[in-house]
């Protein structure tokens, strides 16, 4: 059922895709191989990335310098130095919003949230899904009605969050919410601006 | 649904979910992902292993892992370069251009066309409907023929 309509014969690229198979199971199985240490694959495993994260600490610190000097000697407004002791970037309404619509955009993409008939997984009552920009879906205890996020869980279950999810905001990934720079209500109504200019339709 | 046996469902359908996340994220990270994935199964496979559909949970479980990894390590690329250094890949051209694609339109493009997965198998491990699948592959083929001057 549903098998691809077999290509016509000049068509080289399905070919190629068909000859590609092999080809991806048996990388996969020499870096599964490599993974429990019993293979001698020339695949390097995840390389050492200390040295990559030192230079790019360095790098930081030096844009970190350069930015509180060009925010004193400016003064406006889209960076605030706290006398020395800490710095935050505040990310411009623009950008919010661009990052916004850009997940709105995926999760559009992800196609409709499954039913209860198509979800392989115990779904007890009280409890609802919801889907990532990333098309992940993952549960929400009784959500309705409710203003503030709650907690999204991979099970059924509450456990360690993994984002947080309200149909005002949609998904925020967990690290985002609980950051204490990040500003609920100021995301909410870019949300909500976005929604709006899109006619009212969720990505979620 | 009764217990299914752990070695048939990895032959099988985790077979399909395996070749999904390499797909996905490459050979490298797509492997590491499937082995956190079946890890969890293999521990609570009394639960998994009556579920209707385990490949389906399981590949939300790697999306999940994929979203820790991605976090805390790099995004995971198909085409990384230590693949597309090796002499025995036949056809790097494609493999690069492969990686041009959505993990989406990617995973469905390989699937169908280099796994021969159906469009339903392919819907039922993503979670999506078979006319979203359909839609990924006509996408992610003529994108392919574009990145590969075939357009």
């Amino acid at each position: 059922m549903n098998r691809p309509t077999p290509p016509p014969e000049d068509d080289q690229l399905l070919e190629r895709l068909r000859a590609l198979g092999p080809v991806l199971d048996d990388l996969a199985a020499e870096a599964g191989a490599n993974a429990a240490g019993t293979g001698g694959s020339t695949v390097p495993r995840r390389p050492d990335r200390r040295p990559a994260l030192a230079a790019a600490a360095v790098v930081l610190l030096i844009a970190g310098l350069i930015a509180i000097t060009v925010v004193r000697s400016r003064a406006d407004g889209t960076l605030h130095a706290d006398q020395g002791k800490a710095t935050t970037t505040i990310e411009s309404d623009r950008s919010l919003a661009r990052r916004i619509a850009g997940r709105i955009d995926d999760a559009e993409r992800c196609g409709p949230m499954p039913t209860r008939d198509q979800v392989p997984v115990p779904w007890p009552d009280g409890w609802d899904i919801v889907g990532s920009p990333e098309c992940a879906t993952a549960y929400v205890e009784d959500p309705a009605d409710t203003t503030a996020p709650v907690p999204v869980y991979l099970e059924p279950r509450a456990t360690t969050p993994i984002a947080y999810w309200s149909a005002g905001t949609g998904w925020i990934d967990a690290a985002e919410y609980e950051d204490p720079a990040f500003d609920l209500e100021r995301y909410r109504a870019a949300y909500q601006a976005e929604l709006d200019a899109r006619g009212g339709t969720s990505g979620n | 649904m009764g217990l299914r046996d752990f070695d048939v469902f990895t032959a099988t359908a985790g077979k399909h979910l395996q070749q999904a996340l390499v797909a996905a994220y490459g050979p490298e990270d797509g492997a590491d992902i499937y082995a956190d994935a079946m890890l969890r199964a293999w521990s609570d496979w009394e639960a998994v292993g009556r579920m209707e559909n385990p490949a389906g949970y399981l590949w939300r479980v790697a999306q999940s892992s994929h979203r820790r990894y991605r976090r805390w390590h790099r995004k995971p690329k198909f085409a990384s370069r230590a693949v597309l250094d090796r002499s025995d890949l036949t056809d790097p051209d494609l493999f690069l251009s492969l990686g041009s694609l959505s993990d989406a339109e990617r995973v469905a493009v390989v699937m169908v066309h280099a796994h021969r997965a159906t469009y339903q198998e392919v819907a039922d491990l993503l979670g999506v409907p078979v006319t979203t699948v359909n839609n990924l592959v006509h996408r992610g083929l003529n994108r392919l023929r574009t990145a590969l001057g075939e357009a």
